[in-house]
Order: C-alpha cells, then sequence, then structure tokens
C-alpha cells in the first residue's frame, strides 16, 4: 500500500443546516492507489460529490486527516491549495463548467495561465493537447458553439493541460449520449495507460464502471462496499 | 499568475455581456459629462465677465455720485487725489439710431479723443479715422451698430445719422426732475469700430463715441455723467477709494473692475462647486448601478467562480479580476465621459439659452440702465456678456479620477465576496 496517491483517515463533513446538524460523509477512510480507475458510486445525495471535493483539496473535512502522497492537505493554507489544485489536479464535471466568455484554446490556456506558463508555450501545449480531441476548427470558437460532446473534450484537455497526477471526475458522461460517454471514459483509460496517472470518477451509471479497476460504493455518507476486480 | 492574463480575464468577462458593460459605462459617462459640461459653463461664464472686467485695467476706477451728477469741479478735486494719474470725464446718452431701416438701441458717449484711445486700447478702426477734439458732432460708430447683419454695413465713413435721445434728464445740474424730450441729434460718422468683444460698463460694439465738447454741446450739458479715474498704479486703488469716500461719503459709487473681478471669480467658483457637486451625485446613482449590476453578475457567475478556483485560482486572482472589471469600467466612462462632456459643453449654451444668449456674440444685459428711473444713474453698469465655455484640464482629470475611483469601490465589495465564495458549494450552484 505503499503506493496509494491518496490516503484519508475516518474523514467527516458535516454540514449545518440552521440548528440541524447533516453529516454528507461519515468515518471515510480511502486510499487512491497511483495509476488506479477509481469509480465512486451510490444514490444521489450520499456524499459522492462531496468526497471527491475533499480528494481534490477543493473542500475540507470537518474532521480526519487527508495525505496527498506525504502532504497533509489539512495544514495547506487556501492559496497554498489554489496551487496544489492548479498542478497536481484535474476536475472534470458533469456540466462540463467550460468558462462561456473564452475560447476552447483559452479554457485549455487556463490552467497554465495561473500556473505562470508563457503564452507562447501554453499556446503550443493547449494545441497539442486539444488536437487529440478536437478539430482544428473548432479551436477558437465559444463553449457555446460546440456541442455536448466536445465541450466535455475541451474540459477534459483544460483538466489535462498542467500534467496533473489525478483527474477527478464528477459525473462526467452524465449529460452525453451514449457515444460520446464511452468515448470520454476511453480517453480517461488511455491517460491512465499510456502516462500512469490516476483517475477517480464518481458515476450513478452502472454501465460506466466496467471501466474502473475498483468501485466503492457510498451508501448516507459511509462506504458500504469496496469491489475489486 | 500574471497581471496581464487577469487583465485579460477580467476584459474577456466584461467583453461577454456588452448590453450590460455598455449600460454601466454610460452610467459612468453621464455623470462624467454632466460635470464637464456644467463646471465648462460657469467657468466659462466667470471667465469672461472677469476678462471684460479686466480689460479696462486694474488701475481704473469708475465713479459716480449718487443723486446728481459730476460737474468740473469734482474733477478737479479727483485729480488731486494721491496716486491719480488720469481723470477722465464721460457723458452719457442712450438713445436709438435709424440704421438700414431699423430702430437700434444705442448709447452715446461723449469723451475726449485721446481718452478714447485708452479705454478702446488695442481695438482697431476698420474705416476712418479717430475724431480730433472739437464741438463738430463727429461719431465713431461701434461694430454691431455698423454692422448689424454681420456681413453687410449699414452706415458708411462720413454719412450722417439721426440719434433719437430718450429718458429724463436733470435741468441744469440737478433736482428737480423734469421730463425733457431731447430733440433728434445729427452725428457725422468719422469712423467704424471692429468688433471689441465683451466688455464691463461701456460696450464699444453698440455704441456711438463722439468728443465730449461736441456732447456738451448737442446735448446741452456742462457736467458728466460718470468719470473713469486711472490711478499711477494698481497699489494706490485703494487709497483712492478712501480718499473718494471722506470727500462723497456714502454717495460715492464707485466700481473697482479688479475688485468686481475677485468677487466674480469667488462667485463662480462657488457655483462651480455646487454644480460639480449635483453633477457629483448622479455619479453616486452611477455607483450604486455598477454595485448592483456586479452582484447580480457575480451571483450568475457563481459556479463559473467555483471552477476557477477548482482550476487553480486563488483568492486574490477573483478578487484582482473583479475590481479590475470595475476599473475598465470606470476607464471607458472617464473617458467618454470627458469627450462627451466637451462636446456637450460647446452644445449646451445653444440649448439651454436659446435666444437669450448667443456664445461668442453679443450679449446685452443693462442692470438698472436709468432710462426711465427717477434719478439718473449715471454710472449703472451696462454689461455686454458673452462667453465661450471653459473646460479646465484640471477639472477633466478630476473627473477621470472620479470615474475611476467610484467604478473600483463599488465592485470592491462584490469582488470580496466573488473571493470568499466556498468553491465546492460555488461549484453546486445552480
Amino acid at each position: 500500500m505503499n503506493d496509494a496517491l491518496i490516503r484519508t483517515f475516518n474523514i467527516w463533513k458535516v454540514y449545518q443546516v440552521g440548528k440541524v446538524m447533516y453529516p454528507a460523509l461519515r468515518d471515510i477512510s480511502l486510499e487512491v492507489e497511483k495509476g488506479e480507475f477509481l469509480c465512486v458510486v451510490g444514490p444521489s445525495g450520499c456524499g459522492k460529490t462531496t468526497l471527491l471535493n475533499i480528494l481534490g483539496a477543493l473542500d475540507r473535512p470537518t474532521k480526519g486527516d487527508i495525505f496527498f502522497e506525504n502532504i497533509s492537505l489539512n495544514k495547506l493554507s487556501d492559496d497554498k491549495l489554489a496551487e496544489f489544485r492548479n498542478k497536481r489536479i484535474g476536475f472534470v464535471f458533469q456540466t462540463f463548467n467550460l468558462i462561456a466568455h473564452l475560447t476552447a484554446m483559452e479554457n485549455v490556456e487556463l490552467p497554465m495561465m495561473v500556473l505562470g506558463v508563457p503564452p507562447r508555450e501554453r499556446k503550443k501545449r493547449a494545441i497539442e493537447i486539444l488536437s487529440r480531441f478536437l478539430p482544428e476548427s473548432s479551436f477558437f470558437k465559444r463553449p457555446t458553439e460546440l456541442s455536448s460532446g466536445e465541450q466535455q473534450r475541451v474540459a477534459i484537455a483544460r483538466a489535462l493541460a498542467n500534467n496533473p497526477d489525478v483527474i477527478l471526475a464528477d459525473e462526467p458522461t452524465g449529460n452525453l449520449d451514449s457515444a460520446n460517454k464511452h468515448q470520454v471514459v476511453n480517453i480517461f483509460r488511455e491517460f491512465r495507460e499510456e502516462e500512469g496517472k490516476t483517475i477517480v470518477m464518481v458515476t450513478h451509471d452502472l454501465e460506466m464502471t466496467k471501466y474502473a479497476d475498483r468501485i466503492v460504493k457510498l451508501r448516507d455518507g459511509q462506504i458500504s462496499e469496496i469491489i475489486g476486480r | 499568475m500574471r497581471f496581464l492574463d487577469i487583465f485579460y480575464l477580467a476584459y474577456k468577462a466584461l467583453w461577454t455581456h456588452k448590453v450590460r458593460t455598455t449600460l454601466l459605462i454610460l452610467s459612468v459617462t453621464v455623470g462624467i459629462a454632466t460635470i464637464i459640461a456644467l463646471t465648462s459653463q460657469t467657468e466659462g461664464v466667470g471667465m469672461s465677465i472677469t476678462a471684460s472686467l479686466q480689460r479696462l485695467g486694474s488701475n481704473t476706477l469708475i465713479v459716480s455720485i449718487r443723486g446728481r451728477t459730476l460737474t468740473d469741479q469734482d474733477l478737479a478735486l479727483m485729480s488731486m487725489l494721491e496716486g491719480v494719474r488720469k481723470v477722465i470725464p464721460i457723458i452719457r446718452v442712450m438713445g436709438t439710431v435709424n440704421v438700414g431701416g431699423s430702430e437700434i438701441d444705442v448709447t452715446v458717449y461723449g469723451i475726449s479723443a485721446e481718452d478714447l484711445k485708452e479705454i478702446l486700447g488695442e481695438t482697431k478702426i476698420i474705416d476712418g479715422t479717430l475724431y480730433q477734439d472739437t464741438t463738430i458732432p463727429l461719431a465713431i460708430v461701434g461694430h454691431d451698430i455698423a454692422y448689424p447683419n454681420s456681413t453687410y454695413s449699414a452706415v458708411s465713413v462720413g454719412q450722417a445719422i439721426t440719434v433719437s435721445m430718450r429718458g429724463l434728464v436733470p435741468f441744469a445740474g440737478g433736482s428737480p426732475m423734469q421730463a425733457q424730450r431731447l430733440l433728434p441729434v445729427i452725428l457725422i460718422v468719422t469712423s467704424i469700430l471692429d468688433r471689441y468683444g465683451a466688455s464691463f460698463l461701456i460696450s464699444p460694439d453698440s455704441s456711438i463715441f463722439i468728443p465730449l465738447q461736441a456732447a456738451q454741446h448737442a446735448f446741452n450739458r456742462g457736467w458728466y455723467d460718470m468719470v473713469i479715474i486711472k490711478a499711477v498704479d494698481v497699489s494706490y486703488i485703494s487709497a483712492i477709494e478712501e480718499g473718494l469716500s471722506y470727500i462723497y461719503g456714502g454717495n460715492a459709487n464707485i466700481i473697482s473692475p479688479t475688485q468686481m473681478a475677485e468677487t466674480m471669480q469667488n462667485i463662480i467658483m462657488q457655483m462651480s462647486l455646487l454644480l460639480g457637486s449635483i453633477a457629483a451625485i448622479s455619479l453616486i446613482a452611477a455607483a450604486l448601478g455598477i454595485l448592483n449590476m456586479m452582484l447580480v453578475t457575480i451571483t450568475e457567475r457563481t459556479r463559473e467562480i467555483g471552477t476557477l478556483k477548482a482550476i487553480g485560482l486563488k483568492n486574490k486572482h477573483i478578487l484582482a479580476q473583479i475590481i479590475i472589471e470595475g476599473l475598465l469600467i470606470g476607464v471607458f466612462g472617464g473617458v467618454m465621459g470627458n469627450v462627451i462632456g466637451v462636446v456637450a459643453s460647446y452644445i449646451l449654451p445653444s440649448i439651454t439659452l436659446g435666444g437669450m444668449f448667443r456664445p461668442g456674440g453679443g450679449i446685452q444685459t443693462r442692470a438698472g440702465a436709468g432710462r426711465f428711473s427717477p434719478t439718473p444713474v449715471p454710472a449703472a453698469p451696462t454689461m455686454s456678456l458673452s462667453y465661450e465655455p471653459y473646460i479646465n484640464p484640471i477639472m477633466m482629470i478630476i473627473a477621470f479620477i472620479l470615474a475611476i475611483a467610484v467604478s473600483v469601490v463599488s465592485s470592491l465589495y462584490p469582488a470580496w465576496r466573488a473571493a470568499k465564495m466556498d468553491p465546492a458549494r460555488a461549484l453546486k450552484y445552480e
């Protein structure tokens, strides 16, 4: 288990709604191994997205520890977390979340912009990644001019821009048709197989879990079952 | 992250909402343009008034005595005061002249040839020559009388014109007053003056000058309506004023153009301040508009902000982007406001003042001209007001800074709200 990329120890996430405490995650201890394709499944409201956000340093657990490699994410400031996300995590969302006023190219450039990559270099890199997923004629289109499949591929290109260690995908296939679904998941698999990167994908589409190495089942904020292959 | 990139993101974000951004820019523009347009009017009027006041020279006093006219004795007395270089007696009569088939209001001044030169200063003569001191009624005609319709000349040198005098004139040197219908006076034109422009007290453009002796003859007078005192230099002015008050007590009506100019400048400055503040209130409306719109925009962009944070933008990056959006609105609004303000400055007078005032032309305001007043008020100020709006470059800079300040300040709170958003929650926002 020395290969673990992300380790969580007894993580709790408690939301306070008015005076009522509502635990979204209860005592989650999980290890995400380097190079694995992990699927998180479960009914809606079971805490899948919350778990993913905590794994991606987008959210802090109320209680419990989380380590990325040997970095304790609990101890990092907001700015350090932002830097960490920028360099090491690629997020893919169900609703694509492309920045509407930027072109496909600029969306892919964005994480590199944040990293401080000079314009010439980041344009080169953006073209390099985008050309794997999109015809060149679409590079300078706005998200609204692209199909949903194309949008998600741009979003994946954006997630890959800074060559992250892990891709965290929150229902990435939820808004896609069948053909595009498989295409997206296949991109993830290629990414893992060719570059040895880690994928954590939240889904409630059981068809997609067949690509996974391990499946974590969540129920009421707790891990109910881990299925390995 | 490089500052330039944040700038670019802010610019792109603004440019997506063209209509919204344009309206925000316009709200700033209106405020700035109003400030520029209004202050340029008051400053223009102020400068025109002070300029016309100062035309007579800072070493000048205009003196009349309440309730009576001035005699040679008065002249002698005045010239004895310390610091007086010259005492210029003037006879002033109102009347009408018939030129080119229409009646024109004129003021006829009796003044000696030498003194006239001093008063007119640099003003050129278009046609003819100045008169010599004589009892013959020779006349120098002001520009607006000779050219009532701008180009075509209604009066030419050598021509005789008939001036009908009006008003109540006191008999020989004092009360009781009695209506006296003066006979029409025939004057021979010896020269025509070039345009003189705005002036205080005496407006040569609508005046006719005749030799002092000729005026005494024609109007059958041995007295004067007013006296212009020229001091040796400005420093004597207050001493002369004191001397005059000592001689005439409260009856001396002393007008010091320099003093008036100073007072005027103060009044104008306060007017500018007042109008500027009123215009600035519209900037408060603009500020609230920006604040409101920014807050709405931030809420709308919640998920975008969440995404930016997921990508790795720090709180300060988000803060900077929103503030720069405000800054850009301010910069564009400030530039446009200045441009429109300058244009409006020149259009405004002709819209608001319409027929009353003609900027650049001659505006006649006769304050208490005493045409029908029971006592002659010999030195009642006759003012010719015309003005060009004056756009103060300092005002433009202030307005520009104000535009930026207003926009930036009103984007601070929305920017802070955006920056402190919890990314996980922001991403969930529908």
